[in-house]
């Protein structure tokens, strides 16, 4: 007799099941192990290299780091699978229902359709979760090594890897309800992550709003994370287009319902999720949450920041493939930006690679205009760029503290016992647990 | 007094203080529409009907959930079929207005005595000009026919005829380009359309890697079946070396018996099945014919899509004619064949497939 509880959960309950006996699931969990124990143990061994393993000369700072020296490629993997294996997952449990008639059925409960793709997500996100196990156990694996763990960075980076699940699940949820075919759904939801990938090429190639959409793109967000930056801008934006691949999921499963009224509602999802999109960027919150405080200035720096009101406009002479260029904006502006929000910075350029412009007079300057005061530098570093503002602004630069330089947390251990736990365990486990996990579901 | 003979209490209103209804009286002999107010169970006691468990809960839920201040549009429709006297309906209850729920629904209760013959004397839900275009082609033209409540209805024709195409459009599963259901005297919407009728598509294999005792217990649980007739249902399909096997792994004849047990576990008034028989052999349709009957005995609706005329005519009370997407008759087989001798101004023998062969 089956027992009394709410029709959504029967319906999780379903889901369940079904992402259960997947073996697009169980593919993706069998294979996740194997790539995050490889970008593990590889990352493990340069950063013990790095630290001064087998006689080699201890690096410092940054590049000894656990989040961009171990975590960074580690989760990475997470983005690979994220790709090119989440997608079927998902496909498959919302195509599924469609191509076995199960669909049929299931409509004529009368819930809502967004309630049951939620439902849906919500099954796909814990089936990710668990997918994310590798990774996590591999911290636990780092902590044995007596590794540092910094826990903000590890969880800003765990956030940014589900919402980047979330954004898979969204599209290839809108693309399975849309197609009539999973090989469809999934060759448009390839296509469009493809799609994005033309947008970072742009991006770095015209500048410009090619520049600035790249900035949203999966890849660059979960870059933003990679480096302990959490920005809500990324965030809601990520949540928007989630919630609107989902939206358009369940428009259309309502298979009663005219195509085209569910095009027409389909459009206007999309102008609001256009709407929110454009209205999340606009807002500057962020938060560095890692522990080198790579995102950010030192202390004393963004109080001396904080105290300079008039409007800051910066105008470099620099191409978007100039590596000044990319220099200049991750390693400074990103950090002033985050102090400044009103900062207004403009590039000028000819040409997109630079290479012909380096004779042209003025390419490569970097013109600062405080409040009408001008003033030009070539540097492209953070501690050029804040000496041409401080100088224009009339402050004294702040005194350097000892707390704010980062010494680096190195560890020069190899990574033992990584390749049983990833390359054997694992796969043992996942295959064990699938043959008997499936069998006790059916 | 109110004597009933056949027709059904409709429940207009349902108010959560004291639990008491306006109870909107239509059939009888005279089919003039009475009213009466009192407390529900005791309206229902004194018809001496059984009210099931599940929809009792789902009256209550309604009651806790929504907002006492809301206006109403609950409608609970119960076809009655036995002779009483009911002059024991108290004439009025009062309540407060504010104390009034909104709940929207409409819902069949077996009456607590059978009686299909007059069961069938009233009218469950009736379809207007439904039409239905793919492309150049016009799978449905102006479709239009009544159910009963309780009766048995046989949708017959050809194959391409559209019957599937009906009864998707019907069912809301398939968008219809105009054309409208009523029932009880309103147009039932999409959303509503889950509260009046089930529709059992042909060769489909739902939940494929869940077993079918699974896809039971589902249908009870999601689909808000009834749990009480799981066993029954289970028995008079033979499902039982079925329950612990997997959906994909039966066979053409297994896979229709699990689907007509889900089928049959709803519980919205009409249940459409599209082939029924379809798929199995002559023991398992003797069986699968069984159950139906007896469900339809009970006062639930079926409308049956059946290609095999011989089948049809053994087994339903009244049938629609389909061909080439329009409705070419409606009735039973003597009155079909009253409408075919009067369009071929000739006699036609009382066989259904005469019938149908001269009306389309």
């Amino acid at each position: 007799m089956p027992s009394p509880r709410s029709a959504f959960l029967w319906l999780v309950n379903k889901e369940c099941r079904e992402l259960i006996v997947s073996r697009a699931w169980w593919v993706l969990l069998f294979g996740i192990g194997p790539l995050v124990g490889l970008s593990f143990i590889t990352s493990v061994r340069t950063y013990a290299e790095v630290s001064g393993l087998n006689g080699t000369s201890a690096g410092v700072g940054e590049a000894l780091s656990p989040l961009v020296g171990v975590w960074a490629p580690t989760f990475s993997a997470c983005e690979l699978a994220a790709v090119f294996l989440l997608p079927f997952v998902a496909i498959r449990l919302v195509a599924g229902d469609r191509q076995s008639g199960a669909l049929k059925l299931e409509i004529q409960q009368g819930m809502s359709s967004f309630a049951r793709i939620v439902a849906k997500a919500l099954v796909l996100l814990a089936g990710w979760l668990i997918a994310m196990l590798p990774p996590l156990s591999a911290i636990l694996l780092w902590k044995s090594y007596g590794g540092n763990v910094y826990m903000p960075e590890l969880v800003t980076l765990t956030i940014g890897h589900v919402l980047n699940a979330g954004l898979t699940i969204g599209l290839a949820a809108a693309m399975s309800s849309v197609t009539e075919h999973p090989s469809t759904a999934a060759i448009l939801t390839l296509s469009v992550t493809v799609g994005t990938w033309v947008i970072n090429f742009f991006g770095a190639v015209q500048g410009g709003w090619w520049e600035r959409a790249s900035g949203y793109t999966p890849a660059a967000m979960v870059a933003d994370f990679q480096h302990g930056l959490l920005r809500l801008d990324t965030v809601l934006i990520a949540l928007a287009l989630t919630l609107t691949g989902l939206g358009l999921a369940a428009l259309w499963m309502r298979l009663g319902v005219n195509v085209s009224r569910r095009a027409y509602e389909s459009a206007g999802i999309g102008v609001l999720a256009v709407a929110s999109i454009f209205a999340s960027t606009f807002v500057n919150a962020s938060w560095d949450t890692s522990q080198a405080r790579s995102n950010s200035f030192s202390r004393e720096d963004e109080r001396a920041l904080r105290q300079i009101h008039a409007p800051l406009r910066i105008e470099p002479h620099l191409a978007p493939e100039d590596p000044r260029r990319v220099d200049l904006e991750q390693h400074a502006l990103l950090k002033l930006r985050r102090v400044m929000p009103e900062l207004q910075v403009h590039y000028v350029s000819s040409t997109s690679i630079g290479l012909f412009e380096q004779t042209s007079q003025g390419y490569g300057e970097i013109w600062y205009d405080l409040g009408g005061r001008r003033t030009m530098s070539r540097v492209t570093t953070a501690e050029g760029m804040l000496e041409s503002i401080y100088s224009l602004a009339g402050v004294t630069p702040p005194p350097e503290t000892e707390e704010d330089i980062f010494r680096g947390q190195p560890l020069a251990v190899p990574p033992k016992g990584a390749g049983t736990v990833f390359y054997v365990l694992w796969p043992c486990v996942i295959v064990i647990g699938g043959i008997l996990v499936r069998r006790g579901f059916k | 007094m109110i004597h009933f003979a056949a027709g059904r209490v409709v429940i207009d209103h349902f108010f959560k203080r004291g639990q008491a209804a306006i109870v909107h009286v239509r059939g009888g002999k005279r089919d003039v529409p009475q009213r009466g107010r009192s407390k529900l169970a005791d309206i229902l006691r004194s018809l001496g009907m059984l009210i099931e468990t599940a929809v009792w809960r789902r009256i209550q839920r309604y009651a806790r959930v929504r907002k006492p201040a809301a206006r109403i549009a609950f409608r609970v429709s119960i076809p009655v079929s036995f002779e009483r006297d009911c002059s024991e309906i108290p004439a009025s209850v009062t309540l407060p207005k504010k104390a009034m729920l909104s709940c929207r629904t409409s819902y069949c209760v077996c009456a607590a005595s059978s009686g299909a013959d007059i069961l069938m004397e009233t009218m469950l839900f009736e379809v207007e000009g439904l039409s239905k275009r793919f492309g150049q082609i016009a799978a449905l033209e102006d479709v239009s026919f009544h159910v009963r409540v309780g009766e048995v209805l046989g949708l017959i024709g050809p194959n391409g005829a559209g019957k599937s195409t009906l009864f998707e459009c019907l069912a809301g599963v398939l968008p219809s380009d105009r054309g409208t259901i009523r029932a009880a005297d309103r147009a039932v919407g999409l959303r509503e359309r889950s509260t009046l009728l089930f529709f059992v598509p042909d060769g489909i294999a739902p939940w494929p890697a869940q077993s079918v005792g699974w896809a039971l217990d589902f249908t009870i649980g999601f689909l808000r079946g009834r749990a009480a007739l799981r066993d029954e249902v289970v028995g008079q399909l033979d499902l039982h070396p079925l329950l612990h096997q997997p959906i994909a792994t039966l066979s053409k004849g297994q896979r229709k018996r699990a689907l007509l047990g889900i089928g049959l576990l709803t519980s919205q008034p009409a249940l459409l099945i599209d082939e029924p028989f379809d798929g199995l052999d002559l023991r398992q349709a003797r069986d699968v014919a069984a159950a139906l009957q007896a469900h339809a005995a009970r006062g639930r609706t079926l409308f049956l899509s059946i290609h095999q005329i011989s089948d049809a005519e053994r087994f339903c009370d009244r049938f629609i004619l389909l061909s080439s997407g329009r409705v070419r008759g409606e009735g039973t087989v003597q009155e079909l064949a009253a409408l075919a001798a009067t369009r071929a101004s000739a006699e036609v023998n009382g066989h259904l497939e005469e019938v149908f062969l001269a009306l389309t």
